[in-house]
């Protein structure tokens, strides 16, 4: 037993011993293929570095290195050319290169320019030699990047085999203007804000940009002047050679009536869309002016990839509208033809690009471009020949007659679906097009779906498009691009249906939250300040749906009701794609709560990261302030809101007082919280983020609602809460109803001595006549409705606000016709006996006789009063000579309630005036139901 | 016990009826009971006390008057009545700490004007201090005109026949006017005036009578004028000047002869919800000069003009409300309103011309639901008095 102990304790302590030894595995982001840690560190510093001299990418990627050790504190060698192969130091080098052959046959490296691939690279570690080569020249330079996020302080790698190749050679995607080109803000220098953004896409091995179009407002290159056009084709330029393809979107349309000039274009008789594009497939002169103009711009600016979009519009039924052709179209194409013009117009295109920029990829969404439609399930009501010839049947004549350049399109789709769409386009590579969707949150997981339309074919392509907070966007970026180089990452998943999960998928799954993130982070931000930030993103801040929860929650909810709607090319019919595949997000106090925890958690990781700021670059830096001066903001609107929430909910359920109580203390927690973002927005005032405008600009803040605003939310509710704590309102006369019986004319006589009294008898207790009334007197009779009497009446008082004044038998004395009962039993449950007695006496003073003081008596009109109990919300009015109550009063709901033992009538039985006690109580009811005091005329 | 008597006969004062007071300051520590008869000034020392007990007549002859700066005044179920008319304020105040409970002010008009510019004449005069007024009646009496008070509190009292305004606050702020009866008298021209007042409640008085019920004038901002019912009037809300941020909440104005809400000239951002005017002989909503005015969830029926919006208003937005049965609107006018959200129908109240202003809704058995119901602003929310407290 001993003996066993002692192995597990040696064992214990030799297993910790190899644990703590065992050096973590560096913040590569993307993570490698294969990385295997093989004993022992390299030294990067102080080491030259031997590359192919004028190979660019050689060269970026030793200046990439070069950077990356001073960054880390170390000093770097020389840059050299690497004729000789035994020096030691740092080689960088393309297969092709006689050295980097060299150096795969002394150490058997298994590398050429097939294996890993375009884009691959392999790195091996020796005692005196660090080696990277890259099956092409890009994969060199990729090679180097994943060396510079292996370089701990000083530049000191762990020494490590390396292999690694993309799933998809095309991928994620940053926008240039409204992406990289926030970077630009407050800046003298754009091109070193853009040449750092496209930097930062190397680094993480993103290599599509696109959207140009806003620089020149629009997407007619015509209105590209040429200073624009130069910085373009600059920019352009310095991305190609760090591995990136800038891709340029156009449409088939042949003219543009707000551009084009001298052209008949009022009496367009082809397609005509609401921008002014006019497009028709038969105007093959119109069309080459077009594409001329087109692939011109984009040689001349450096474009790689012509992204062409045909008409958008029709659905399954008559796809770009096709039934609404010119008539030349319809002499050259028949009703079934489409597949034929589609053929004629892409290949105009293919054929000019071939000859102009034969380099550059070509991709359209042709039209219907979502996998979803080759299924007629998806269509219920189309004709199943509609349906064929319109989409399979479409896809698969088109792709015999286009040309064999084009690659076409489609949204993401389900795996099955996907399945047969690639059956249609046999043989060519596809460009899936991640769905367009705003989120609720700057941060998201959805890309682990990156896997489902990957079929191993490395000239697919993938884009992100959409899930991008307006601003801050790199970690998304960052996300994609790590589910498309490794599409089975950790985390990774299968698309089946929902693409965005509000509910999830902003804190979920665990292993991009918890292990990717923080890894990213400290990849983006740097080691130290990486681990601070990184809770930013795990926080599952909602900021969207903190500003503006209505619009928040109807994005998240379509998602979940009709799930590629936003992916249907009709839209004209969300349910044309799909049923609802999860309930809808219901808005709710706790839905809030976890928004100002969330909020909270990332304000503390910003103050935490705060004081590090200065490692990071300006630009980053700007990204940092975003959030920074942000949080607060989001922080303070999510707590005005939860405020506001909570005390709706108390509202719902009557408690008024509570809920104004709620709202007091979120106005005093707002101000508290307006001045801490006040604060914090002062002490970095002269800070640009990614606004020009800032969080709180008049012009183009982005922060909503203002804090001015929220405190009036606030303001209003609370004055909301308030209003309905007395939802009755007398008018200029108090309306006094008095359900006729005994005394009801000596009543109605009394109040007809007050100017601002207005007294009826009535003899119907329905509501809409008791809702004429503020207070109603129900007067001893027999001749009384149930259900007037228990449903009406309580309705009445408790929801309308009214009162009403019980008398005598009414206050459920044992002859009354419905026994020993009242409508209002926690006032008064029922009488317990009748007492014949003149006199009452003031026990406690209170609300109802205000004019009375204690110990004050009075005698009643009538020879005997009926004893009502007291209810738990009861009160004595008054009471008799052996202390037992004759008046009982009490508040329900909104409304107030009194019970009479009296009766308005003299001792003989006879009607009168009221006068006494009842006098006295009377006008006291009245007063005190409707709080206005009553005027002798 | 000899120390004791003396110290009592120094700070502690009781001075039983009759009294008519003849020196010009009070003891530190001063109680009337019974009558008190004030022919000169009377002054409370600085840090002193005067309390007035339940009961206590307090009869102003001709010179009386009364001062207390940096004391404190407490009166409870007394009465003050003035048999002359001053040249001054009875009740002159600065810094102190007032307190009447329950207390009737009778005949005690005109007093001076504080302010050459102001013309209207108060009896009652307060700068700096805090002052709560709670249950008491001021009949036939001049106005109270508060200046540059921290705190006020003015609940459950009862104004009728007052001479001119029956109640200043001017640069006051966090003060609270609550459930008062201001019955407007034939010399009465304003009820109350609020002038560069902030933060401050204006919430369920009742305003009766032919004036101008409340009237908002100077940079007063962030005050809430909420559940207000205020019959026959002249005007009922006027606004005049640069007020920002001010909410209008749930006001009634019923049958005015002139405009029920005339926002003649405003600064930014003033919000006007869930109002009501009826029968008003000139305009319902009368929007001038002023800038981002919200008017929403209201009501303008059976007056002359439904919703008049100036020129000169800069960024209006008007929206969810209800316009019916105004004489003078025309057709056009009314296409314009609903094209921006407005509805144009029979409101449905309860029962209008008794100043019932509930909508009608079939739970309540009436034939059917008033459009003003779930019609309003936020989605759910009602138009007219209540926009959410009448459950179905």
């Amino acid at each position: 037993m001993v003996k066993i102990s002692l192995c597990g304790i040696i064992s214990f302590l030799a297993a910790g011993i190899i644990y703590a030894e065992i050096p973590k595995t560096p913040d590569m982001v993307p993570m490698p293929k294969a990385y295997k840690q093989t004993g022992g560190d390299f030294v990067c510093g102080g080491k030259n570095i031997y590359i192919e001299k004028g190979n660019r990418q050689c060269e970026i990627a030793a200046d990439e290195i070069i950077r990356k050790i001073k960054e880390l504190g170390g000093t770097s060698g020389e840059i050299k050319n690497a004729d000789k192969t035994s020096a030691p130091g740092i080689y960088i080098l393309p297969s092709s290169s006689p050295s980097a052959k060299s150096l795969i046959k002394e150490f058997s490296l298994k590398i050429t320019a097939e294996d890993p691939g375009p884009q691959g690279y392999i790195i091996h570690t020796s005692p005196e030699r660090l080696i990277v080569i890259g099956s092409d020249n890009v994969g060199t330079l990729y090679g180097a990047v994943t060396l510079c996020q292996m370089m701990e302080k000083t530049g000191k790698i762990v020494s490590a085999d390396v292999y690694d190749k993309p799933d998809y050679r095309y991928r994620s995607q940053v926008g240039f203007a409204r992406g990289i080109g926030f970077w630009e803000t407050g800046e003298k220098d754009k091109t070193a804000a853009y040449k750092t953004g496209i930097d930062t896409m190397m680094r993480f091995k993103v290599n599509i940009i696109s959207d140009y179009g806003i620089l020149f407002g629009g997407e007619d290159i015509r209105k590209a002047s040429p200073e624009i056009k130069k910085f373009i084709k600059e920019m352009n330029a310095y991305a190609i050679e760090r591995g990136i393809y800038p891709g340029m979107w156009f449409h088939t349309n042949v003219a543009n009536e707000k551009t084009d000039k001298g052209g008949d274009f009022e009496n367009w008789d082809c397609i005509r869309n609401p921008k002014g594009e006019l497009y028709c497939w038969s105007r093959d002169k119109m069309a080459e002016r077009k594409i001329n103009d087109s692939l011109d711009f984009m040689k001349e600016c450096n474009f790689k990839i012509l992204f062409l979009h045909p008409i958008d519009g029709g659905g399954i039924e008559d796809p770009e509208l096709w039934s609404r052709r010119c008539k030349q179209c319809r002499s050259k194409w028949k009703d079934d033809e489409r597949w034929k013009a589609s053929v004629h117009q892409y290949n105009m295109w293919a054929d000019a690009l071939k000859k102009k920029c034969p380099d550059v990829i070509f991709t359209s969404p042709i039209y219907p471009y979502a996998a979803t439609y080759g299924s007629i399930d998806k269509f219920p009501g189309v004709n199943k020949n509609t349906w064929k010839q319109n989409s399979v049947d479409y896809w698969t004549k088109v792709n015999e007659g286009l040309d064999p350049v084009i690659i076409p399109q489609s949204w993401m789709a389900q795996r099955s679906l996907m399945d047969k769409f690639r059956q249609y386009y046999k043989g060519r590579p596809l460009m899936i097009y991640s769905h367009s969707f705003v989120p609720l949150g700057y941060f998201g997981t959805w890309h682990r779906f990156n896997k489902t339309n990957y079929y191993g074919n490395p000239d697919d392509i993938f884009t992100l498009n959409g899930g991008f907070d307006g601003y801050e966007k790199w970690l998304n970026i960052i996300c994609d691009c790590e589910y498309t180089w490794n599409t089975n990452a950790p985390g990774s998943e299968y698309f089946t249906g929902l693409y965005y999960d509000a509910e999830k998928d902003h804190t979920e799954p665990r292993e991009i939250i918890d292990d990717w993130v923080p890894r990213a982070c400290r990849a983006l931000y740097g080691k130290e300040l990486g681990d601070m930030i990184a809770p930013i993103y795990q926080a599952g801040v909602q900021n969207l749906y903190i500003m503006d929860p209505g619009r928040g929650l109807l994005l998240a909810n379509k998602q979940r009701r009709a799930p590629l709607a936003e992916v249907d090319p009709t839209k004209k019919n969300e349910q044309s794609a799909g049923n609802a595949v999860a309930p809808d997000i219901e808005d709710s106090a706790a839905r809030m709560a976890l928004q100002v925890k969330a909020t909270e958690k990332a304000m503390k990781a910003l103050e935490t990261a705060f004081p590090h700021i200065n490692s990071m670059d300006k630009y980053l830096r700007k990204s940092f302030m975003y959030f920074y001066k942000r949080m607060p903001l989001w922080y303070m609107i999510a707590r005005a809101r939860y405020a506001c929430y909570v005390a709706s909910d108390l509202q719902r359920d009557g408690m008024y007082e509570a809920a104004a109580g709620v709202l007091d203390a979120g106005l005093k927690s707002f101000e508290k919280d307006y001045a801490h973002a006040s604060k914090i927005l002062a002490s970095v005032k002269n800070e640009p983020d990614l606004n020009q405008a800032g969080p709180l600009g008049k012009r183009g803040g982005d922060v909503k609602p203002a804090p001015e605003e929220v405190r009036k939310m606030l303001n209003e509710q609370l004055a909301s809460a308030k209003v309905v704590l007395k939802p009755r309102r007398p008018g200029p006369v108090v309306m006094v109803g008095i359900y006729k019986g005994l005394g009801a004319e000596g009543t109605k006589v009394f109040f007809d001595q007050f100017e601002n009294v207005k007294a009826e008898i009535i003899d119907s207790l329905a509501l809409s006549v008791l809702d004429r009334y503020d207070c109603v007197f129900i007067m001893q009779t027999s001749s009384v409705n149930k259900d007037d009497y228990f449903f009406n009446l309580p309705r009445y008082v408790n929801e309308s606000g009214g009162g009403v004044i019980f008398q005598h038998d009414m206050c459920g004395f044992g002859r009354f016709a419905f026994g020993l009962k009242t409508p209002f039993p926690e006032i008064s449950p029922c009488a317990s006996g009748r007492k014949d007695s003149f006199d009452v006496v003031m026990e406690k003073e209170n609300p109802v006789l205000p004019g009375m003081k204690k110990g004050e008596k009075a005698k009643h009109m009538y020879y005997d009063h009926i004893i009502p109990k007291v209810g738990e919300k009861g009160f004595a009015v008054i009471v008799d000579k052996d202390r037992e109550p004759v008046v009982v009063a009490g508040t329900s709901g909104h409304g107030k309630v009194i019970f009479d033992g009296d009766v308005n009538i003299t001792k003989d039985n006879k009607e009168s005036i009221l006068t006494d006690f009842n006098a006295a109580l009377a006008k006291g009811a009245v007063e005190w139901m409707s709080g206005v005091k009553l005027k002798k005329k | 016990m000899k120390n004791f008597f003396y110290i009592a006969s120094v700070f502690f004062s009781v001075l039983m009826f009759p009294f008519k007071s003849e020196a010009a300051e009070l003891e530190r520590m001063t109680t009337w009971k019974g009558t008190v008869s004030i022919s000169e000034k009377i002054t409370v020392p600085s840090g002193g006390i005067l309390k007035i007990q339940p009961g206590t007549k307090v009869i102003f002859h001709e010179n009386g008057e009364m001062l207390c700066k940096n004391g404190t005044l407490d009166a409870e179920g007394a009465e003050f009545e003035a048999d002359y008319r001053s040249e001054k304020h009875f009740f002159n105040f600065k810094s102190s700490k007032v307190k009447f409970k329950d207390c009737v002010f009778r005949n005690m008009y005109p007093g001076k004007a504080h302010f050459s510019y102001n013309r209207n004449k108060s009896f009652f005069f307060m700068f700096y201090g805090s002052l709560t007024m709670t249950g008491c009646a001021i009949d036939k009496s001049s106005g109270i005109h508060l200046v540059w008070l921290g705190k006020a509190l003015i609940e459950d009292n009862s104004f009728s026949d007052i001479y001119q305004r029956a109640l200043t606050l001017q640069i006051c702020r966090n003060s609270v006017i609550c459930r008062n009866s201001f019955n407007a008298g034939k010399d009465t021209t304003e009820t109350i005036l609020l002038n560069c007042v902030e933060n401050s409640s204006i919430i369920m008085n009742r305003f009766q009578g032919k004036a101008i019920a409340l009237i908002i004038r100077g940079k007063s901002h962030h005050n809430n004028i909420i559940a207000n019912s205020i019959f026959m009037p002249s005007t009922g809300i006027h606004v005049d000047g640069p007020a920002w941020n001010n909410i209008f909440l749930s006001n009634l104005v019923y049958k005015p002869s002139s405009t029920a809400f005339n926002f003649k000239e405003s600064g930014k951002s003033n919000l006007i919800l869930n109002c009501v005017s009826w029968g008003s002989e000139g305009v319902g909503f009368s929007i001038g000069k002023t800038e981002g005015i919200i008017l929403r969830n209201s009501v303008s029926a059976n007056g002359k003009y439904g919703i008049v919006i100036s020129n000169n208003a800069q960024n209006p937005l008007v929206e969810y409300n209800l316009v019916w049965n105004n004489k003078y609107d025309k057709k056009g006018a009314l296409e314009l309103l609903k094209s921006s959200k407005n509805i144009v129908a029979d409101p449905l109240f309860a029962d209008p011309e008794n100043a019932n202003f509930r909508p009608r809704a079939k739970f309540m058995e009436y034939p059917d639901d008033s459009v003003l119901i779930g019609s309003g602003f936020p989605q759910g929310s009602n138009i007219g008095l209540y926009p959410g407290g009448f459950h179905k």
